[in-house]
């Protein structure tokens, strides 16, 4: 009995300390706020999937990569709100994914306007899947982990 | 030396509580794409978005998918589930005979489905979808409007993908999706095993890319739970036939065709709709 209650006590200390971690990670950001800000940018096009994604710094650079099914014959609206990000994160969108060598950059946050954190692209054509790159920039300091809200929309 | 004990027997502990996740290396080496330099690749967590069931029933709508009574589950079986699993599963086999009646302005059996939809949706945690919004009644107003309706599905849609993810219950998304796939898969096989229409064997093609994206979502959750490892098996047993077939080996071996390059004959698809049949009759059985 006491065996296992030396294996048990400490196993829920970590256990406690691991979903506290989880909870506290789920409260990094307002999604829903920023979802909310992101379907407003959508209109006229109606709301097909949405994503939330963490991004955590480090002190190299990183790159996440999110895949999005489409369908020939369909007109899509990506909208990004990136107005919770404060680390010059780049976001692209491209034909193929990461692995690709001959893949195309169909669009790149560098090169366009964001309105209150909000950025909008229209692709055309598309074959199986887009592929949404974050480039997460390396951060000497204690960078706490914020979210980009991707969203597409379809007509 | 107490503080040595602890230290250890929380290492122990820590090795103990971790023991039966699989080994998961999150974290993978690329050159960037504009400068060159090593990147790491962040692998954490879902890497993929689902589309809509409505969107995929506006593609088989596209090819040509006509309406045939009595393909669709019908909407007062919901009874005969007992787990969230198999309710979330039917949820999504809802969603898709949803869109495929609005599409096909079935308004009688579309109001019942949606309103199917609500009495599961509050078994699973998703009430608030409709209990804090005007939606069920926006969708019976807009009855005769099918362009209405595809807007107010897509709010639905997102109601729901906000109400699974304030209840941290996003694992539910891949689940509902999956359900809303074979169901969709279902009817395109089911009308094409009546119509011949190759344009529908075209959608279907398209469509099994998605199931790729299925199994990333749904082996993302890293589950433990016995329901859904199984689905899991079985979607994979899927996506094995599919990988098979020739014209999905020709698609992926020439990057520059299109799906009308490759014609699948019936000889080919029979597998693959024997194992979606299968797949539904799994889903419906609760």
């Amino acid at each position: 009995m006491k065996r296992f209650a030396f294996i048990l006590i400490p196993c829920a200390v970590v256990v406690m300390a691991l979903t506290t971690a989880a909870v506290q990670q789920a409260e990094i950001c307002d999604t829903k706020a920023l979802k909310e800000a992101a379907k407003n940018k959508l209109s006229p096009y109606n709301y097909d999937s949405g994503k939330v994604t963490k991004l955590t710094y480090k002190n190299k650079p990183q790159l996440k990569e999110i895949e999005v099914p489409v369908f020939i014959g369909e007109k899509y609206r990506m909208v990004f709100n990136m107005s919770g990000i404060t680390r010059g994160v780049v976001v692209t969108v491209f034909n193929k994914d990461k692995e690709a060598k001959n893949r195309k950059a169909l669009w790149s946050s560098k090169d366009a306007k964001a309105e209150g954190g909000l950025y909008s692209f229209e692709p055309e054509g598309g074959k199986f899947k887009f592929y949404v790159d974050y480039e997460i920039p390396a951060v000497q300091d204690s960078a706490k982990a914020e979210c980009a809200v991707f969203m597409l929309g379809y007509k | 030396m107490r503080f040595t004990t602890l230290t250890l027997a929380a290492a122990f502990a820590f090795a103990a509580c971790s023991n039966d996740k699989p080994e998961n290396n999150d974290t993978d080496t690329l050159k960037g794409d504009s400068t060159g330099v090593t990147v790491e690749v962040d692998n954490e967590g879902s890497k993929t978005t689902l589309p809509s069931p409505l969107r995929v029933a506006m593609m088989f709508q596209r090819s040509g998918l006509k309406f045939i009574p009595g393909i669709t589950f019908g909407s007062d079986k919901a009874i005969n589930f007992s787990t969230k699993f198999q309710k979330a599963r039917i949820m999504g086999v809802y969603s898709s005979d949803l869109a495929y009646t609005v599409l096909n302005k079935q308004s009688n059996e579309s109001q019942k489905l949606l309103k199917t939809i609500r009495e599961v949706a509050g078994q699973i945690d998703l009430g608030k979808v409709f209990d804090q919004t005007n939606l069920y009644d926006r969708f019976n107003a807009n009855l005769d409007n099918t362009d209405s309706l595809g807007g107010i599905i897509g709010d639905i849609q997102y109601q729901t993908d906000l109400q699974l993810q304030a209840g941290g219950q996003t694992e539910m998304y891949g689940i509902i999706f999956s359900g809303a796939w074979v169901e969709a898969m279902y009817i395109g096989a089911q009308v094409y095993k009546k119509e011949g229409n190759d344009n529908v064997v075209l959608a279907l093609l398209e469509q099994m890319a998605v199931l790729k994206s299925i199994l990333e979502e749904l082996n993302s959750y890293n589950t433990q739970d016995a329901d859904l490892k199984a689905w899991i098996a079985e979607l994979s047993a899927l996506q094995t036939i599919v990988d098979a077939m020739p014209s999905i080996k020709k698609l992926n071996e020439n990057p520059d065709l299109e799906f009308k390059d490759v014609k699948p004959t019936s000889e080919e698809m029979a597998p693959v709709i024997q194992k979606i049949e299968e797949l539904r009759a799994a889903i419906v059985k609760g």
